[in-house]
């Protein structure tokens, strides 16, 4: 493992903002801090770059422990949420700014923020000044200043928030295309999902100074370990049943296999389900009525009133010209791939 | 500049800000209760009499009918002076946030600025040659147009004084206002408009009472300005003139009467921050909108 | 293709001309008594009178006959220094702390050490004339300096507390996440940041100190009266255009260092201090 967060805790103000953070990275892996605003995403990223001290758990790089060690002898490298350029310098000195402390000879500062301008497309701009550049233009210089300085690990803090919604989608291919050229270990911190999910090889879903989940993208949507990363990551219908002698009970004869034994939650997602008429003699899981659809065209989706198992969303796959079931209809829905619901034991946590 | 210096500037202690605590402390704090205290002892060829502390000398000025003259006449200049500076100098603010040219906004500024950058005896002299007697500018261009024959006696009057006093402290009050009147935010006065609202109305409905903390800073600082200079007063009021504050400058320095020069210092000072706090208090009052919910 | 407009409503109108014609007019009120001071300098009269007549520098050669005035100046000159210096001495680190510090009490401590700005000078210069009087403490240059320097503190700190507050915090940890140390980052991050405040709070005690006339005039001694206070006794007693053509001068310095705010701080900054 190239980096190591072990057991982290810190405490501010008698709350545990983290609690027991664990969190190993690959070299060369780029791994996103998932998780909704006060989850201490942005805590752990502070601990991990040195402006705060965890109370208890260690950091290592390279096998080196790293906590205690201040922000300006870590080989970390930052991209802050604002970009926290500096006002009064210029792009090449921003770039060269770490270089400059460091005292490197001159020329080689030259010949460095030039290949480093030249990386993230900057070459004729080093003589501006940050506010005259636009907001996609401030963060490659951001990032340009960081990754110079070639640190163990680059830590990006919400980079695409100052971004407007066209550009962040660019701006996330660029990025992940760049951290992966450069070979740098990366941890982005986000509160998108899809900025999660565009960027990484790993993500970590965290929740209330906990890391709940670190999986591939795919595999934390297959198979969740929690109903809230369950919830978190797409959209999820879940269905509360009971789980006896090895198999849970969806209705309509459908039952899925399992270990486990009392409560489950099983979960469905969308896509995986699909609208049917009510046909006599054909079972069906669930019956419901139809109180929302949205046409969109590729795919339907609808919503479905389905009794004790409260309201069910569906997307259905549309064939050309196939006309949808209306509001109000009386439909069945089936599910496609029994073997793909994940099946969480116990009472819902959400 | 060394690390040591850095390390000093950048701790996160009360250290780096004792010496000005001291400073103020010992040349501030400490010489105001010696002041305070001179109002309730005798002196007696410069030495303070033992045991002589008393209300005395305050129930003695209290009781004066001139006293409250002048300090009426203190109250008033200032209140008017106040509301002149107000009167002038909120159309400048506005003109200000209005004006589009960089170069305009800047040339409005030094008008401003430059007169603060005088003395105070500067900009009081130059009335002295504008209000003065027969050869002053008003009274030479009146006589000159025909519209007089004698010339009018400005100077060594109430007018005089206040003419100064408005003049001297109207950057004052402009600074403020630009502060509180460039930074608003314009589509509220949209919102007005399409409303329905005309520009006058929208200004006395929307631009005036979001400019209140800009007035009220304005008001307090020009009227404790007023109220405490003894300068104008002194030169455009002519030898008989008296506010409360020339008092106090006559007292100490010319008639070296320190007790009495105490006495009327405290009661100008406690008065001037007891008006300077009323006009806070009614300008938070008008914002009460800006409080958090109860 | 001209210019089309919406119609007006006489009101409309009627408000707008009067807005604009009192701003006007207080911007007259604010600059035409410099001009009339700078005109009356070069008359040829005795007394002063307007309009000038005539044109003459002969009032400025006066001055430099005047050796009261001469000195005067080198006085105020040494104050205006001496008050600037201490205030930026100790107004610097403790507007650091004040802004910066985490310890309890720091807002009480930040309104104490502001709070003095509006203390007349008058009372300041009195206070500091009294509590000398105990201490064998007399009307001297270095009163002048005590006084001014309590006077301008204030402002100083205020203005470099604003700006010092208007300083991205981010910004010092980026320098410090790249491998500045604090040292560094004060002198390459934290003071050009700093500096617009740091040269608008020396300007303003420079100026301020160089005119004052309320602390001075109770703290100042009579033989070496600083160019406020001489202006003072000269105002009063002498009717000669000599104060207009030294008010010029006092005039045309102001200029100057307003062209040199506004270059440097940029006046812009100036209403919200």
């Amino acid at each position: 493992m190239h980096v190591v967060i072990s057991d982290v805790d810190k405490v501010f103000g008698g709350t545990r903002v983290l609690k027991g953070c664990t969190l190993g990275l690959e070299r060369g892996e780029v791994v996103s801090l998932l998780g909704p605003s006060g989850c201490g995403k942005t805590t752990l990223l502070r601990c991990l770059a040195g402006f705060l001290v965890p109370e208890r758990g260690e950091i290592r790089i390279d096998g080196t422990d790293v906590t205690l060690v201040p922000p300006n002898r870590r080989r970390v490298g930052l991209v802050f949420q604002s970009y926290a350029l500096f006002p009064h310098l210029s792009v090449f000195d921003n770039v060269a700014y770490g270089l400059t402390v460091r005292r490197c000879p001159r020329r080689e500062i030259a010949e460095r923020v030039r290949e480093a301008l030249a990386l993230v497309a900057l070459e004729g701009f080093a003589e501006r000044f940050p506010a005259q550049l636009s907001g996609g233009q401030q963060q490659r210089v951001a990032l340009a200043r960081a990754f110079i300085l070639e640190p163990e690990i680059l830590l990006l803090d919400e980079p695409f928030n100052a971004l407007d919604a066209k550009l962040r989608g660019t701006m996330q291919v660029e990025l992940r295309k760049l951290v992966k050229r450069l070979g740098m270990t990366s941890i982005f911190v986000t509160h998108d999902q899809t900025e999660a999910l565009t960027l990484s090889d790993r993500v970590a879903v965290m929740r209330d100074g906990i890391i709940q989940q670190l999986d591939h993208p795919l595999a934390l949507y297959d198979t969740p370990s929690s109903d809230y990363v369950a919830g978190f990551i797409g959209t999820t219908n879940f269905v509360r049943r009971e789980a006896r002698e090895g198999h849970v009970a969806l209705g309509g004869g459908l039952a899925l296999p399992t270990a486990v034994q009392g409560p489950v939650q099983v979960v469905l997602r969308p896509e995986n389900l699909r609208v049917r008429a009510v046909r006599e003699g054909a079972a069906a899981p669930f019956t419901g009525k139809v109180t929302f659809v949205r046409p969109l065209g590729a795919t339907v989706e609808y919503e479905i009133d389905a009794g004790a198992d409260g309201t069910l969303r569906v997307v259905d796959l549309r064939e050309a010209l196939a006309p949808t079931f209306a509001e109000g209809a009386d439909v069945a829905v089936v599910v496609r791939k029994p073997e793909a619901c994940a099946i969480l034991p116990g009472e819902p946590t959400r | 500049m060394s690390a040591g210096v850095a390390g000093v500037v950048l701790t996160r202690g009360i250290g780096p800000a004792l010496p000005a605590i001291v400073y103020l402390v010992v040349f501030l704090v400490l010489p105001l209760g010696f002041l305070f205290s001179f109002a309730f002892l005798s002196v007696e060829r410069g030495e303070v009499q033992a045991g002589s502390f008393s209300f005395l000398h305050f129930r003695e000025t209290l009781s004066d009918p001139l006293f409250w003259r002048v300090a009426w006449r203190s109250f008033w200049v200032g209140v008017v002076a106040t509301l002149l500076c107000l009167l002038l100098g909120y159309p400048v603010a506005y003109l200000y946030s209005e004006l589009r040219s960089p170069l305009a906004r800047q040339l409005l500024l030094v008008a401003v600025v430059a007169p603060l950058l005088t003395s105070a005896i500067v900009r009081t002299y130059a009335w002295l040659v504008i209000l003065g007697g027969r050869y002053g500018l008003i009274n030479s261009m009146l006589i000159d147009l025909g519209l007089i024959t004698r010339p009018l006696r400005i100077l060594n009057t109430d007018y005089a004084v206040i003419i100064g006093m408005t003049q001297v402290h109207l950057p004052f009050m402009i600074l403020p206002l630009i502060a509180a009147l460039a930074g608003r935010d314009r589509s509220l006065e949209d919102a007005s408009l399409a409303l329905g609202a005309s520009r006058v109305r929208t200004f006395w409905r929307v631009t005036l009472p979001l400019s209140i903390p800009g007035i009220a800073a304005g008001s307090a600082i020009v009227f404790a300005l007023s109220y405490t200079n003894f300068i104008v007063p002194q030169l455009l009021g002519g030898g008989n003139y008296a506010t409360l504050a020339l008092q106090v400058y006559e007292y100490i320095i010319v008639i070296l009467d320190w007790t009495e020069g105490a006495v009327r210092a405290t009661l100008l000072l406690v008065s001037c921050f007891f008006f300077v706090f009323l006009i806070t208090w009614a300008g938070n009052r008008a914002m009460r909108w800006t409080e958090a919910r109860p | 293709m001209s210019a089309r407009r919406m119609p007006r409503s006489w009101s409309d109108v009627a408000g707008g001309l009067l807005l604009y014609g009192l701003a006007a007019f207080s911007l007259l009120v604010l600059v035409a008594p410099s001009l009339v001071v700078i005109g009356i300098s070069f008359t040829e009269k005795r007394y002063i009178s307007f309009p000038p007549e005539g044109f003459t520098f002969h009032w400025y050669w006066a001055i430099l006959e005047k050796q009261q005035l001469i000195d005067a100046v080198g006085v105020s000159v040494r104050i205006s220094l001496a008050v600037m210096l201490i205030c930026l001495a100790i107004g610097l680190p403790a507007a650091f702390s004040l802004v910066r510090g985490r310890y309890r009490g720091r807002t009480a401590l930040g309104a104490f050490v502001v709070a003095p700005q509006m203390m007349p000078g008058m009372v300041i210069g009195i206070a500091i004339l009294f509590f000398g009087s105990f201490f064998a403490f007399r009307q001297s240059e270095l009163m002048v300096v005590v006084g001014l320097s309590v006077f301008c503190l204030p402002f100083v700190v205020r203005v470099i507390m604003a700006r010092l507050a208007g300083i991205d915090v981010t910004l010092e940890e980026a320098s410090s996440n790249l491998g500045a140390d604090r040292a560094q980052t004060f002198r390459r991050i934290t003071l050009p940041q700093l500096l617009p405040g740091v040269l608008a709070g020396a300007a303003f005690a420079l100026i301020e100190a160089f005119d004052n006339l309320t602390v001075a005039l109770f703290t100042a001694s009579p033989r070496g009266r600083p160019l406020a206070v001489e202006l003072y006794q000269l105002v009063q007693f002498d009717s000669s255009p000599i104060v207009a053509a030294i008010s010029t001068l006092e005039i045309a310095l102001a200029l100057i260092v307003v062209l040199v705010l506004a270059r440097t701080i940029g006046l812009e900054r100036l209403p919200e201090k």
